[in-house]
């Protein structure tokens, strides 16, 4: 059930992205999924989804992905130093995200689609932890 | 440390399938745009009709609203159609009708889009730099293609610059998109005269196989003057008679 719902926030993030609103939404919503999920087929999903928005943005095709996992492979080796389920973290690092998309990527008002951006990804944090997850299951964390 | 092997290995796969694809698989977005179209239109067309209507669109079921975005989208299509061909500059038969199934910008409504993706691409003769239009006005330009679709940045984006001229005192100068829905008239001589309320129309680019922009199309009314007397030229900022933001279908101008 957890990953049905996963896969409908992921369509609709990339629709939502690619579509109507310029805001890094999947890139949000894969930081969201390391923090809860803590496990490696998030570097599957990001690579798949790149892929997915390359195709839709007219980019070359690989660009976001790379971006994806790089940015996940800092947010995994990341644990090792901090405790990740935070609602600060989770804006920290929607920030440092969001920063370097939209310098990579460009932007049109880059100060307010951060700010946005960093507002969502604490949102999308506050709104899965409400959800039981396995990490939270194991640890009896509601 | 089992675990942080296994995350590597992962890492280093996903970074080899990712190089592997931005090398040599870059011909395969149309088969991602085809299958992604259909939701992306319905997508769109829905926060179209949210942005249109008011506070009581939000009591409606959800089956009612989206009858009402499929008849929307039908009434829009004959209505741009009906409008097009009824204008004689450019000549029907160059034309074709595209739909756009992607405008993402900041603040859907509030802010402007940069550009456009199309249901038209190669196989519909779409060309790289084809003029897209809307009546008569000038919206923007292809700059990217795949078979079936196509990326359209507007005249309004910070990468357009073109010739143009005013309709009443017949002053020329470059047209530049500044971005964000902002035009400017830049680089007119200090001898012309700029005045606010006169058209910016194109003064036509067309090449020796008649691609490029026609003249005569409408780029915008010009509602302020920037008149320096110890600069070179002088410059004044244009409004789009057109709501980019408002729009469901376009068309692109094909060569002859």
């Amino acid at each position: 059930m957890d990953k049905f719902f996963l896969a409908i926030c992921f369509f609709l993030a990339v629709m939502l992205e690619t579509t109507v609103i310029q805001l890094p939404f999947v890139l949000l919503l894969l930081l969201v999924t390391t923090i809860f999920y803590r496990t490696e087929w998030i570097f599957i999903v990001g690579l798949i989804l790149g892929i997915i928005i390359d195709g839709l943005t007219f980019r070359h095709l690989g660009e976001t992905s790379l971006f994806y996992i790089i940015f996940l492979l800092f947010v995994f080796l990341y644990e090792q130093k901090f405790e990740l389920k935070t609602v600060a973290f989770a804006a920290l690092m929607s920030f440092v995200g969001s920063f370097f998309f939209f310098l990579v990527f460009g932007s049109q008002v880059f100060i307010l689609q951060l700010i946005a951006a960093t507002i969502i990804g604490s949102l999308f944090f506050l709104a899965f932890s409400r959800i039981k997850t396995p990490v939270a299951k194991k640890y009896n964390v509601e | 440390m089992a675990k942080r092997q296994i995350l590597f290995l992962v890492f280093i796969f996903c970074a080899i399938v990712a190089f592997f694809t931005l090398f040599f698989i870059s011909d395969s977005r149309g088969y991602i745009q085809t299958v992604f179209s259909g939701p992306q239109t319905v997508l769109l067309h829905l926060f179209q009709i949210f942005k249109i209507s008011d506070g009581k669109t939000q009591q409606e079921n959800k089956a009612l609203t989206l009858e009402l975005a499929k008849m929307n989208l039908i009434k829009a299509d004959n209505a741009s159609l009906h409008d097009q061909f009824l204008t004689s500059n450019p000549p029907n038969k160059n034309l074709l009708p595209a739909q756009i199934v992607g405008m993402p910008s900041f603040l859907p409504g509030i802010s402007m889009p940069e550009g456009y993706i199309l249901h038209a691409g190669k196989k519909e003769k779409v060309f790289i730099n084809a003029p897209i239009i809307y009546k008569d006005n000038l919206i923007g330009k292809v700059v990217n293609l795949e078979d079936h679709f196509s990326k359209v940045i507007l005249v309004s984006n910070k990468n357009m610059s073109f010739s143009g001229k005013t309709t009443d005192t017949g002053a020329t100068g470059i047209i530049k998109g500044t971005g964000n829905g902002t035009i400017i008239f830049d680089n007119v001589l200090l001898s012309d005269t700029l005045k606010v309320g006169d058209i910016v129309v194109t003064s036509g680019e067309v090449d020796i196989n008649g691609k490029g922009f026609p003249p005569d199309l409408v780029v915008g009314k010009i509602t302020s003057v920037e008149k320096n007397p110890s600069s070179l030229f002088q410059r004044a900022s244009v409004a789009s008679l057109i709501n980019f933001s408002k729009l469901t279908n376009v068309f692109v101008l094909l060569s002859d």
